[in-house]
């Protein structure tokens, strides 16, 4: 693909081939602020130190806000411990999350459900997505339950929910979060109203012991992380939908099956690095709107909107699918990714993205098939072209699955530099559509 | 206007409930004079009913009102909730439907049970999975995603309304 | 987000829980019978009127105060019991007043008449135990509009809303399920014609 996409390049991609060349041998910008130091410090702190705290979390729903308190144990890497304390119908619940299995135990219904892991990002060490997609801001230094934290803001590049974080200075622990939805001021508070640190908390608090006669319900989904669209359909037996235009930012991140009685729903996850989009999908047959919720119209066409206070959610039928979405995105941008998935033209999009960017139909076909947006597509290719790599090393990195460093060192340049070729290219990439609409 | 006898005697029953429009009722009237055998199957229908109104009002049993007043507290009833996670939940589910008067496109059609099933509890389901899923990215509150799943759980096992249903 | 906080009474205000207890006032008897006549035993019964009641106390907050309620109620009792009889078959299950092809058209099969001695028959609790078996005998679809209309005593019109059918479909149905109940009970219709008042 390289060699006929050079071929057919357009002048002003050379133009900016060779600007980047001068990018290259400019001298390195200044090593990665202390912000991005603090940002590091809390990811790699669940991993050093183990707590024991109480929890304080104030949440939207339906334009009032809860306030939940729990009890909050955490054991090195990814073990977790949450007892909630009040309201009065949480109180009693017991989640154990050992790093492999969540179980959620209801001491009312003496019910237990057994689920997947909640913890998988506590072993993750990337953040690379999220400084692309953030801008991420040092306010300065605060006190929080009496311990000295640094105040960070990370803002989104699109539109979406921004997120302070307080991380203590001493652990790197996250002392307290706050969320801020662009039309809706804050959205989700958590913090510690207490705190203590351990070395080493017993290990018996994060194995789940299943009290006498309780009745357990497994709630396992296959999921199947590595998965792509046109994988998964076949699995789920009809053909998936990939969204054309998500919001900037959003990198398909993962995708599964689940079934649930008779219902099998494909789902496809989107994130940015710090918020997570994801679409359901299944057989419109299989499953009707809920009786709850707000009728809208997408594109003319009836769907339906469940605010959740934290969560959105919106369900429209297309094509014999019964498509959900769920994000923390704003309701017009719900609702825009929606119309852009009406009203897409598959294969003319196709055509005018492969004619834009210079690459044959056949790819861009084919990374839609493995979920990827035009967007998406968009960057990988002019970023392929412009380091001189190839498509999936370039999807690889754009979906933070490989790092800064890593491209870095197989391209044979600095980090500093690979990161402001990168901007460019991404610059360039975004004139080329489709877009989701402004608001 | 005159009617036969077949069709007089398909108009019995609501002749006996006065459910006939006044052409009808005279017309059935003026039959029944001249007709023995749907008299007979008139006066038989009227003493089914007779009956049957005379039946006396079931007395709830023991416990039953206790039960009823304060459903949260039945365990007995909770636990044959879960059983039948996937059965006993219909008519809750049209029922809604019903009450919300929003509910454009499903059709209470016998043998959607688990279409509307999964109406119900779909949005639960999957906005289980999105804080499962939301659980890769690195500083969501675990607290928090603890509290979404575990509310989720409850409305998948049948023992709390859906997301959502709560008024706005 | 997704907090339910209709499980619990903590959740529900002071008036909300006023509501709820007007409502099981009002209906709960009501509905109870009308599942008594359609379960015939006091066990599923009951379970099938706390269900609903548990739905509406759910509900509650969608429930707009002093709207009637009763074409809710019945439907819900009416889908729970459906779902019990699916949940339980017995055996085969072959609908008892299905119409029988024969080369005369149609016919309705007969059943044994249940009745026995001549003490029996001035025995009222026995007519009312078998006139409840009578009913057990039709399809569920026509046992609903028999206990409602005859029952009940409610009009073609509330019962097609109600069952969300035709009008016409509760009367070829309620004319239907007279019928057959004729047949199975033709001692105590004719016993009570010729004067023998139990
Ligand atoms: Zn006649």
């Amino acid at each position: 693909m390289g060699v006929r996409a050079a071929a057919v390049l357009a002048p002003a991609l050379l133009v900016v081939l060779v600007a980047m060349g001068t990018t290259l041998a400019a001298p390195a910008p200044p090593a990665p602020g202390s912000v991005d130091r603090v940002l590091q410090l809390a990811l790699d702190a669940p991993r050093v130190i183990d707590y024991e705290g109480t929890k304080i979390i104030t949440v939207l729903r339906n334009g009032r806000t809860e306030t939940v308190t729990a009890a909050e144990f955490h054991k090195r890497p990814n073990m977790t411990r949450l007892e909630y304390l009040s309201p009065e119908d949480v109180a009693g619940r017991l989640i154990v999350d050992d790093g492999a299995t969540s179980w959620h135990y209801e001491p009312r219904l003496n019910t237990a459900f057994e689920g997947p892991t909640m913890n998988t990002g506590l072993l993750r060490g990337d953040l690379s997505l999220l400084h692309r997609n953030y801008r991420v801001t040092e306010l300065g230094t605060e006190e929080v339950i009496g311990r000295q934290a640094y105040v960070v803001l990370l803002t989104p590049n699109g539109p979406g929910v921004s997120r302070e974080l307080w991380i203590d200075q001493a652990t790197g622990t996250v002392l307290r979060t706050e969320e801020r939805d662009p039309s809706r001021g804050v959205v989700l508070t958590t913090y510690f109203s207490r705190i203590s640190f351990s070395l080493n908390l017993p290990a018996a608090y994060f194995r789940f012991r299943l009290p006498a006669g309780a009745r357990v319900l497994h709630l396992f989904p296959t999921v199947d992380e590595a998965a792509t669209p046109e994988v998964l359909g076949r699995q789920a037996g009809f053909t998936v939908l990939v969204p054309p235009v998500l919001p900037e930012g959003y990198t398909f991140s993962g995708g599964g099956i689940s079934r649930f009685g008779s219902l099998t729903s494909v789902n496809l996850q989107y994130s940015d690095g710090d918020s997570l989009m994801s679409l359901f999908e299944a057989p419109a047959g299989s499953i009707g709107a809920p009786a709850f919720g707000q009728d809208v119209r997408v594109g003319g066409r009836p769907a339906r909107f469940v605010d959740l206070g934290y969560f959105r959610v919106l369900i429209w039928d297309q094509r014999g699918l019964h498509l959900t979405a769920v994000g923390t995105m704003p309701t017009e941008t719900l609702l825009a990714i929606a119309g852009q998935l009406l009203s897409a033209q598959e294969q003319a999009l196709a055509h005018s993205v492969s004619q834009q960017v210079a690459v044959d139909p056949g790819t861009v076909n084919r990374l839609r098939r493995e979920g990827l947006t035009f967007p998406e597509i968009t960057r990988a290719v002019v970023l392929s072209q412009r380091l001189g790599i190839d498509v999936p090393t370039a999807v690889r990195f754009l979906q933070g699955r490989l790092s800064t460093a890593q491209l870095a060192h197989t391209v044979g340049v600095s980090p500093a530099a690979l990161q402001r070729g990168v901007r460019e290219a991404l610059e360039q990439a975004s004139s080329v559509g489709p877009h989701l609409p402004a608001h | 206007m005159t009617l036969n006898h077949h069709r007089v005697s398909q108009l019995l029953s609501a002749y006996l409930d006065r459910e006939l429009g006044p052409a009808e009722t005279a017309a059935v009237q003026e039959h029944l004079l001249d007709c023995a055998s749907c008299r007979a199957a008139y006066e038989g229908l009227r003493t089914t009913k007779e009956l049957l109104g005379e039946l006396p009002v079931a007395e709830p049993p023991a416990g039953f009102w206790a039960a009823v007043r304060a459903p949260w507290l039945d365990r007995r009833a909770a636990a044959a909730r879960i059983r039948g996670v996937f059965g006993r939940r219909v008519a809750w589910a049209s029922a809604a439907a019903v009450l919300a008067l929003a509910l454009a496109a499903t059709p209470l059609v016998k043998g959607t049970i688990d279409r509307l099933h999964a109406s119900e509890i779909g949005v639960d389901l999957y906005v289980r999975q999105h804080a499962q899923a939301m659980g890769a990215e690195p500083f969501t509150d675990r607290a928090y995603l603890g509290l979404t799943t575990g509310d989720a759980d409850l409305v998948l096992s049948g023992d709390a309304p859906p997301a959502g249903a709560a008024p706005r | 987000m997704a907090r339910p906080n209709a499980s619990q009474a903590v959740s529900y205000t002071t008036e909300e829980l006023a509501r709820y207890e007007a409502i099981v006032q009002r209906y709960a008897r009501h509905v109870y019978n009308v599942a008594y006549r359609m379960t015939g035993n006091e066990a599923d019964a009951r379970d099938l009127a706390q269900e609903t009641f548990l739905r509406v106390y759910r509900a509650l907050r969608r429930v707009e105060p002093d709207a009637p309620l009763e074409s809710w109620l019945y439907r819900i009792v009416s889908n729970l019991h459906i779902d019990l009889l699916r949940k339980r078959p017995r055996g085969r299950v072959e609908s008892l007043d299905a119409p029988v092809d024969t080369p005369r058209g149609e016919l309705l099969r007969e059943m044994p008449d249940p009745g026995s001695s001549p003490e029996a028959i001035i025995e009222r609790e026995q007519l009312d135990a078998t006139i409840q078996r009578a009913l057990g005998t039709l399809s569920p679809d026509l046992r609903m509009v028999v206990v409602l209309s005859d029952v009940e005593g409610y009009s073609y019109e509330e019962i097609a809303m109600f069952l969300r059918v035709p009008l016409g479909t509760v009367k070829s149905r309620l004319h239907r399920a007279r019928q057959i109940l004729q047949q199975r009970l033709a001692r105590y219709v004719e016993a009570r014609r010729r004067g023998w008042e139990p």
